[in-house]
């Protein structure tokens, strides 16, 4: 699938003590970055912690290929991603997402501006927001299928640009804008879902529940 | 002189609030919005939801024993 990062060549032998500092500072700036990355990968703890220890020794193995004053965070990053994907996407096939509605790239928008609800109540951008503010994002996040999640979370949590995830993630930068916009539908619907639970959870849905029988 | 009108905005809003729109086109954008206020709250709209995404999503801190763990593997590599 993707590139490969680590070399096969076994480190150099001896290990200077500047590299070993370089490479201990990389791992002090990057480690909490790239667990959080790896959780909402993984979607566990434990597997995210496994993830991460792996990605920091393949990371060592190579690092005399690492030049300095190259980005070293998409490098992480890459490593990252390669572990992850040969761990847990060597069989998956690319879900084909149905989209049962056409609303274009912005779904929460459109939702919002068409809900006669949150017209009534004023102001509906700012009522959705604060009801996906009160909403389990992260588990939203975490429902959005593979490969898509991926992409979202590194433009809109690790705010990447779309070259360096086309990098990190080794495909072609249409690729990556289309799982990106894909994604991100996918996980505005799912958003939407959590808004409107949480509307009736909070008695904030003035809507009568039928109209009809008045 | 801008070109943008409130359908091209739509089409050209992520690649706006993902920076990767030049500088020409940003400022064309930005010409449309000023003029233009479904625009300008779509476009508002949407950065902020990306905030909020962001606040309930980043922020985790690796625990120390991984931490600990990585500092223990490393010293022992060659």
């Amino acid at each position: 699938m993707g590139a490969t990062v680590v070399s096969p060549e076994p480190s150099p032998l001896a290990v200077s003590q500047e590299d070993r500092a370089r490479f201990e500072a990389l791992v002090t700036q990057h480690l909490d970055g790239l667990y959080g990355t790896a959780l909402r990968l993984t979607r566990n703890r434990a597997a995210a912690e496994d993830l991460v220890q792996e990605t920091f020794l393949k990371a060592w193995r190579s690092f005399h290929t690492f030049q300095t004053g190259t980005n070293a965070r998409a490098w992480l990053y890459k490593i990252l991603m390669n572990a992850y994907i040969d761990t847990y996407r060597k069989s998956a096939r690319e879900p084909e997402l149905v989209d049962q509605e056409d609303v274009g790239d912005f779904y929460l928008y459109a939702k919002a501006q068409e809900s006669e609800e949150y017209r009534r109540a004023g102001d509906p951008e700012e009522i959705l927001l604060s009801r996906i503010m009160d909403a389990d994002v992260k588990s939203a996040l975490e429902q959005v299928p593979e490969p898509f999640r991926a992409a979202v979370i590194l433009a809109d949590l690790e705010e990447f640009s779309y070259r360096e995830i086309a990098e990190i993630l080794g495909i072609p930068i249409g690729t990556v804008m289309s799982r990106l916009y894909r994604g991100r539908r996918h996980l505005q619907r799912l958003l939407w879902d959590y808004a409107r639970r949480a509307g009736y959870v909070n008695g904030e849905n003035t809507s009568p529940p039928t109209k009809a029988a008045r | 002189m801008s070109e943008i009108d409130c359908t091209r905005l739509v089409e050209l809003l992520w690649a706006y609030l993902d920076g990767e729109a030049d500088e020409t086109l940003c400022q064309d954008l930005q010409v449309h919005m000023a003029e233009c206020l479904p625009c300008r709250q779509h476009a508002e709209f949407e950065r902020r939801l990306r905030e909020v995404i962001q606040y309930k999503c980043r922020g985790e801190r690796a625990p120390e024993p991984l931490r600990l763990e990585l500092v223990r593997l490393l010293s022992g590599l060659s």
